[in-house]
């Protein structure tokens, strides 16, 4: 983090993000399908009912390159939490955490698909990623003037792994592995990624700085014009155009959500099925290989990382408010899974018996915090405790680990054991939390919520709130889904 | 390290910066977040002698070279600069007026507000209205409109100045400003607190009364050493100095009739260098190196062979200053020295030596035309390599400093005057952080404490004045656990073992600065000393608590423990109201404010074995010490 630091300070002087290249390298080949302007419509399925027998919500938290800390979790994760292989698991992902959602997704866990994961997850390729979050690399390309995103391509191999192609190195584009896959989610599934185009709050005139135009609420993520600027902008429809060419100026001072959720069938069912006004994030359905491909591009163009995505199929975007998307923006582009380390709050709300547990995080130091609150409007720990408040348990890394990932000197093979390690060390305490929560405004059960169809207990408090409500308990640790140590344990 | 801890008697000339704070500030609080500009346009002056006229109207210091003039405003001026300043206004909110960023800054400055002050005849009794408003423009101004608002502030300062000096008379500035001259012109390399404090007031005062910038340049110049000091051990930043490398070189061509063909290797060695200079770190990176390229000529039957033996030299600099990194290009020399050819020819005429001499000499004439390939692709290779070394042992200079020093001050947007020296010890890098109202030390930095291990690989000296004097910037401002943790924790690398024990899953406790006081820092007797001024805290989840309160805190620096370590021994709320929550409060404070504080252990892993860094710390004097080394410097200074 002490090198993050400086890495991000000189980015907020020197401004490294430049959003017409990263629109440019952003470009993938799909076609944008935007002449059929249907918009999916939310329906009542089978799928919803399959929910109620949902036990856990598995969040895999990206963590920049350290992606063999997180097989590490899986792996202690899969001996001691029946769930998963019961296929009564939900998987989440953000960032880089993006890649094993959408392969569980796919696939499922089993003993072959978990070995399989943690065996590409431990010896992937890397190395193209840990250059460029090197201390030397950034600065250097950072005082230069020079973007450090990688092109996507730099993914083949997990993008592969998570849609099933083996035969990828031959293949020398994302397209071409989308082609040879036939892997579609089969599983309950939800991948982050940012909605570019209504965070973005960069000054016109110096990219490190913000323009504070806008404002967002941290509990909706919805992000709406200053009163202001939305007045000045209605008297100045030129200028409007001008400055946001991608946005539309609507009725009133909304710009968007913050957010977008990648999800499967049943999840996009089951979350259109919340108010617009209390879901946190545009829906955007997964059904096919390039959605998946897609998803994770979406959610690994984290800034600095990878370029931003564009959207290829408005179509398949879920808004809510009785719009489409094609009412709030002419061009979407993601930027990455960074906002919502653990996607629950929705989930949760509709499917009150489950428990949520983490894969780990690592907050933001201060430098960085700023960095991306400058460049992308939204404080990101502040949304994080949000966030945190809906965790049973997140393996987070101890002191000890955030020096090793900060310095970059384990291989896979020792992130991993670290990663086990600290998974069992905190599942045989049942406890492990993030060290600041704050509680967010809609803390019930939606009345619309899928109950569970097996004995779920200590999912309410007690006691009712202000508005008579029962709000949900949550960081309550694994309890019933954690079954003892294994005795054959290393 | 003699040199750093003397009076600069030749100064540098100040260089013609636009200083300005880079607005980080809206997490903490939207209304500190100014952004200040030090236009700073002084040139040498000499060292001052004090004399006061006492003309009732004007009043006049006599220098040896240079007089400030300080004339009580007429109504005339005060009119004239109540002009400039509304138009001046006027000129910026119609900029401000056409662009929606313009349009938010307008609001945040209550610029609407702003030009009804303007306009007004008078002052009295709304100062603190006026002054907080020029507070407010010290904020940091992207893009081109920057220029309008430095001009704007430039004039309502102005007209701020003239108004308080109307209401003076000579006798008062001259109350001011003689002690402060007399402080000047003395020699003195200790300053009671009182007299510091003193002098401090007396600034600030007279300041806000100067009507001409160049005059309060002067006195700061005067009065204020630097308060930040940074070393780093010319062993530290020279580890790992000689690098070697190896570059391939290949080249092949047909030509004539005949392919000629070279191939070979090229090893170098990289050695960097630090420059003695008082001005700028210079990194200097020399390079030399030989290699062999073996070539080989075909033509028909006719079959050469040689070696050519390419040495280098080649040096580049690149130097650090307060502008960023400049590096000259680098300079490289390649001197090609080829063996005479090998050469056969197949058949009956390669028995005539005659002949074997004159095809040899067509083909060291066609080596010698192709030398030149082989001389561009090393010094092509040479100069890439050189620049990207050079730069990563700039940067890692670079970050050594921005690290200890100015990434703590810059994150908050402050962009300080930077000195830097390179000499027989190290780097050096002192740093004036104050703005033109403000004072950094009062004397130069002491030396080291004896105990000091001078093998550490770096050690900062930082004055009491550095933090005070961004305190003012804090007024308002809200301070949650997470922030402050995040900010000790990952600037200061500092931690806590309270928070290391404390529950998780808690919401943060967070308190509220006051708006008129700012928070003081005192260090004294390896003691430091908190003076919060607050009006507000929250805990848990309830309604935040209003009151006005301070609260002294005092840390004891424990010299026991193998790494050193800062207690709190003291913790005192002064100015209380009788609605005061005390249980709450004291929760908040013993949140926010740990109980204990100790350098972050950082684990160094090594090719060999860990280690872990070893950290010094002393505080006396109004100047905290603190040296980091790792153990391998430890083991190497024999401690």
């Amino acid at each position: 983090m002490y090198k993050l630091s400086i890495i991000l300070f000189c980015l907020m002087i020197h401004s490294l993000y430049v959003p017409s290249k990263g629109y440019l390298w952003g470009q993938t080949s799909f076609s944008i399908n935007d002449s059929e302007q249907i918009e999916l419509k939310p329906r009542r399925s089978s799928s919803l009912d399959d929910l109620a027998k949902m036990q856990l919500l598995f969040c895999f938290q990206g963590k920049g390159s350290c992606l063999p800390y997180d097989a590490g979790v899986l792996h202690e994760v899969y001996r001691r939490v029946p769930a998963l292989r019961a296929g009564r698991t939900i998987v989440a992902g953000n960032s880089s955490g993006s890649i094993p959602a959408a392969y569980f997704s796919c696939f499922g866990f089993d003993d072959e698909t978990v070995r399989a994961a943690e065996q590409t997850l431990k010896f992937g390729d890397r190395s193209a990623v840990r250059g460029m979050e090197s201390l030397g690399y950034k600065i250097t390309k950072v005082l230069r003037g020079q973007s450090t995103e990688l092109p996507h391509s730099d993914l083949r191999e997990y993008i592969a792994f998570a849609l099933g192609v083996s035969n990828w190195k031959d293949a020398p584009t994302i397209d071409e592995i989308v082609r040879r896959s036939s892997a579609t989610p089969r599983f309950p599934c939800l991948i982050v990624a940012c909605n570019q185009e209504i965070l973005e709050d960069r000054h016109p005139e110096d990219p490190a700085s913000p323009a504070r135009l806008k404002e967002i609420d941290a509990d909706s993520l919805y992000v709406s014009w200053k009163p202001e600027v939305y007045e000045f902008y209605r008297s100045h429809p030129d200028l409007f155009r001008r400055d946001h060419p991608h946005l539309i100026l609507g009725q009133d001072r909304r710009i968007g959500r913050a957010v977008t959720f990648f999800v499967d069938r049943s999840l996009y069912d089951l979350l259109s099925l919340l108010p617009d006004e209390e879901r946190v994030a545009d829906l955007r359905l997964m059904s096919t290989p390039s959605d998946v491909a897609l998803a994770i591009m979406a959610s690994t163009s984290e800034p600095t990382y990878f370029p931003v995505v564009r959207e290829t199929d408005f179509s398949k975007v879920h808004v809510g408010l009785g719009q489409s998307l094609k009412h709030y923006v002419h061009q979407r582009h993601y930027c990455g899974g960074f906002l919502l380390p653990v996607p629950a709050q929705d989930l949760r709300r509709m499917l009150p018996g489950i428990r949520v547990l983490g894969s780990g995080w690592r907050h933001m130091p201060f430098i960085a915090r700023r960095f991306l609150r400058n460049a992308l409007l939204a404080d990101c720990e502040e949304i994080a405790m949000r966030n945190d408040w809906w965790a049973d348990m997140e393996i987070n890394p101890d002191a000890e680990i955030e020096q090793h990932f900060e310095l970059h000197d384990l291989s896979g093979e020792e992130e991993f054991h670290f990663g086990a390690k600290r998974a069992r060390e905190l599942l045989d305490r049942d406890q492990g939390l993030a060290i600041f929560v704050k509680p967010p405004k809609w803390n019930t059960a939606h009345p619309r919520s899928i109950p569970p169809s097996f004995d779920a207990i200590d999912s309410y408090i007690p006691n009712k709130n202000e508005a008579g409500l029962t709000p949900l308990k949550t960081m309550r640790g694994l309890g019933p889904l954690l079954q003892p140590a294994p005795k054959d344990r290393p | 390290m003699s040199s750093r801890h003397s009076r600069i008697d030749n100064p540098a000339p100040y260089h013609f910066v636009l200083h300005r704070w880079r607005d980080f500030s809206e997490t903490l609080n939207d209304s500190f977040l100014c952004l200040l500009g030090l236009a700073l346009a002084v040139g040498s002056i000499s060292v001052p002698r004090t004399t006061c006229a006492s003309d009732p109207a004007t009043y006049e210091i006599s220098r040896s070279s240079k007089e400030i003039r300080i004339a009580i405003p007429t109504p005339m001026e005060l009119s004239i600069a109540q002009t400039e300043s509304v138009l001046a206004w006027e000129s910026l909110s119609q900029k401000l007026s056409a662009t929606a960023t313009g349009v938010v800054l307008r609001k945040h400055l209550r610029f609407d507000e702003l030009g009804d002050i303007l306009r007004q005849p008078s002052w009295d009794g709304k100062w603190q209205d006026v002054e907080s408003h020029e507070r407010a423009l010290w904020q940091f101004v992207p893009g081109t409109v920057h220029a309008e608002v430095d001009r704007f502030r430039s004039m309502f300062q102005r007209l701020i100045r003239l108004r308080k000096l109307a209401a003076k008379s000579p006798q008062d500035v001259e109350r001011l400003l003689s002690p402060l001259l007399n402080f000047a012109s003395r020699k003195t390399s200790s300053i009671s607190r009182a007299e510091e404090e003193e002098v401090r007031d007396l600034y600030r005062r007279v300041s806000s009364l100067l009507p001409e910038e160049g005059d309060i340049h002067y006195l700061h110049e005067k009065l204020s050493y630097p308060n930040s000091y940074m070393f780093v051990n010319r062993e530290f930043v020279l580890r790992d100095a000689q690098r070697t490398f190896t570059v391939p070189v290949r080249y092949a061509t047909q030509q004539q009739g005949a392919s000629l063909s070279m191939d070979g290797t090229f090893s170098a060695r990289i050695s960097f260098h630090l420059p003695f200079s008082n001005e700028s770190i210079a990194v200097c990176a020399c390079v030399d190196g030989q290699g062999c390229v073996s070539v080989k000529g075909d033509r028909k039957r006719l079959h050469a062979q040689t070696a050519i033996y390419p040495t280098v030299l080649a040096s580049q600099t690149s130097r650090l200053s307060d502008y960023g990194i400049r590096s000259d290009s680098p300079q490289v020399q390649v001197d090609l020295r080829a063996k005479k050819a090998d050469v056969r020819f197949d058949g009956l005429l390669g028995k005539l030596g005659f002949f074997e001499r004159l095809t040899g000499r067509l083909i060291d004439r066609l080596i010698s035309e192709n030398q030149s390939k082989i001389a561009d692709q090393l010094q092509t290779a040479i100069r890439t390599r050189a620049n990207e070394e050079i730069q990563d042992v700039t940067f890692r200079i670079q970050s050594l400093l921005k690290n200890r020093v100015w990434d703590r001050v810059e994150s908050l947007g402050f962009q300080p005057k930077v000195e830097f020296i390179s000499n027989i010890d190290g780097i050096h890098c002192r740093t004036d952080y104050s703005r033109l109202n403000q004072l950094g030390a009062l004397v130069s930095a002491p030396p080291p404490p004896s105990d000091y291990p001078s093998h550490f690989d770096s050690m900062l000296c930082l004055h009491e004045s550095t933090v005070n004097n961004l305190m003012d910037l804090f007024q308002g401002t809200r301070i949650d656990e997470l922030t402050l943790r995040s900010l000790v924790e990952g600037q200061f690398k500092m931690t806590s073992k309270d928070w290391q024990n404390a529950p998780a899953g808690r919401i943060p406790s967070a308190i509220t600065l006051s708006n008129g006081e700012f928070p003081k820092l005192k260090l004294s007797d390896n003691t430091i000393e908190v003076v919060l001024p607050l009006r507000a805290c929250e805990l848990d989840d309830k309604v935040p608590e209003q009151a006005d309160c301070k609260i002294l805190v005092r840390y004891k620096l424990d010299l026991q423990s193998d790494h050193p370590r800062l207690l709190r021994t003291h913790r005192e709320f002064l100015g209380t109201s009788s609605s005061w929550n005390a249980n709450t409060w004291t929760a908040v404070i013993d949140h926010i404010l740990p109980t204990s504080l100790e350098p972050l252990q950082r684990i160094r892993r090594g090719t060999e074995k860990p280690s872990s860094t070893r950290h010094y710390l002393r505080i006396m004097d109004g100047w905290l010490f603190h040296g980091i080394g790792s153990e391998d410097s430890v083991a190497k200074g024999g401690k």
